[in-house]
C-alpha cells in the first residue's frame, strides 16, 4: 500500500499516507466526501511520541478481513485487488479491524516508534 | 498529486514514462487507459518507466497487475524499469517481483524484449 521502508521515520509517514488510502475506501453513510480520520500519539506534548496511531471509521456495510483472499497465494497474484490489508500489516506494528458502534467499520493502525525517529518526524 | 504519462518508442518498444503518484482513483485509471490505448494500437512490447513515480498505493499496485494481465491476454508484455528501492520493497512484500520483469536501466530493459 505504501511507499515507505521499514525505517521508523519512513514508517510514520507511511502510516500517515495510509489514511489517504483508507479514506478512499471508507464509505460514510452521511456524507460521500467525508470520513473520520483520527491520529493520536501516546505521550505528553513535551515528549516525542512513543506510539503513533491512525484510526479510520466509516458507516458502510463493512467487510470480514478473514474472508479477504490471501494475496500471496499463487492463484491470487494476478488479482487487481486485495493487497491493502497485507501492506497495512507489513508496515504497522498492530492493526485492528472491527465493527463500529452503532455500525460501520473502524480500522486502527499503530506504529511503535523510537524517540529518535519521533524527533525527526515532520 | 496526479499522474502524468508520456509515450515514446525505442527499438520497437513502447516506453511509457510515468510521473507523479499511482493511487486510487484518477491516477490508476490513467495508467489503465494508457496501457489499453497502447494495446489497442497493436503494441506488444510495453515498458513502464517508474523513475519519476514518487508514491504508489495498493490500488496502484493492483492497476499495474491488471495492466500486466490484460496485456498477457493479448499476447503482449509489460515490464518495469527504474523501480526505486521503496517500490522494490512493495514488490517484495506482495510477491509481485515474481510477476514482473524489472530492470535498472532502459537499455537493458529494451534489449530484453528482443530475446
Amino acid at each position: 500500500m505504501f511507499s515507505g521502508s521499514r525505517s521508523s521515520t519512513a514508517s510514520l509517514k507511511t502510516l500517515s499516507d495510509s489514511s489517504a488510502w483508507l479514506s478512499g475506501h471508507a464509505r460514510p453513510m452521511w456524507s460521500p466526501t467525508e470520513t473520520d480520520i483520527v491520529v493520536r500519539n501516546w505521550s505528553s506534548c513535551r515528549l516525542p511520541p512513543s506510539r503513533f496511531s491512525i484510526t479510520i471509521k466509516d458507516e458502510g456495510d463493512g467487510f470480514n478481513p478473514d474472508e479477504v483472499p490471501d494475496p500471496l497465494d499463487g492463484q491470487n497474484l494476478l488479482k487487481s485487488s486485495g493487497r491493502g490489508l497485507l501492506l497495512m500489516r507489513s508496515f504497522a506494528d498492530e492493526v485492528s479491524i472491527h465493527r463500529g458502534d452503532p455500525g460501520g467499520t473502524e480500522v486502527m493502525m499503530i506504529r511503535i516508534i523510537s524517540s529518535r525517529a519521533a524527533r525527526s518526524w515532520k | 498529486m496526479s499522474l502524468s504519462t508520456s509515450i515514446r518508442e525505442k527499438d520497437g518498444v513502447t516506453i511509457v514514462d510515468l510521473s507523479g503518484q499511482i493511487t486510487l482513483g484518477e491516477a490508476s485509471e490513467k495508467l489503465r487507459d494508457t496501457v489499453r490505448e497502447s494495446l489497442s494500437k497493436g503494441q506488444k512490447k510495453i515498458l513502464l518507466n517508474l523513475g519519476d513515480v514518487g508514491y504508489i498505493d495498493s490500488s496502484g499496485l493492483g492497476q499495474l497487475v491488471s495492466s500486466y494481465a490484460t496485456a498477457s491476454k493479448q499476447e503482449a508484455t509489460v515490464k518495469l524499469v527504474n523501480v526505486g528501492q521503496k517500490f522494490k520493497d512493495l514488490l517484495q512484500i506482495t510477491k509481485l517481483y515474481t510477476v514482473f520483469d524489472i530492470f535498472g536501466n532502459e537499455t537493458e530493459a529494451v534489449l530484453s524484449f528482443s530475446g
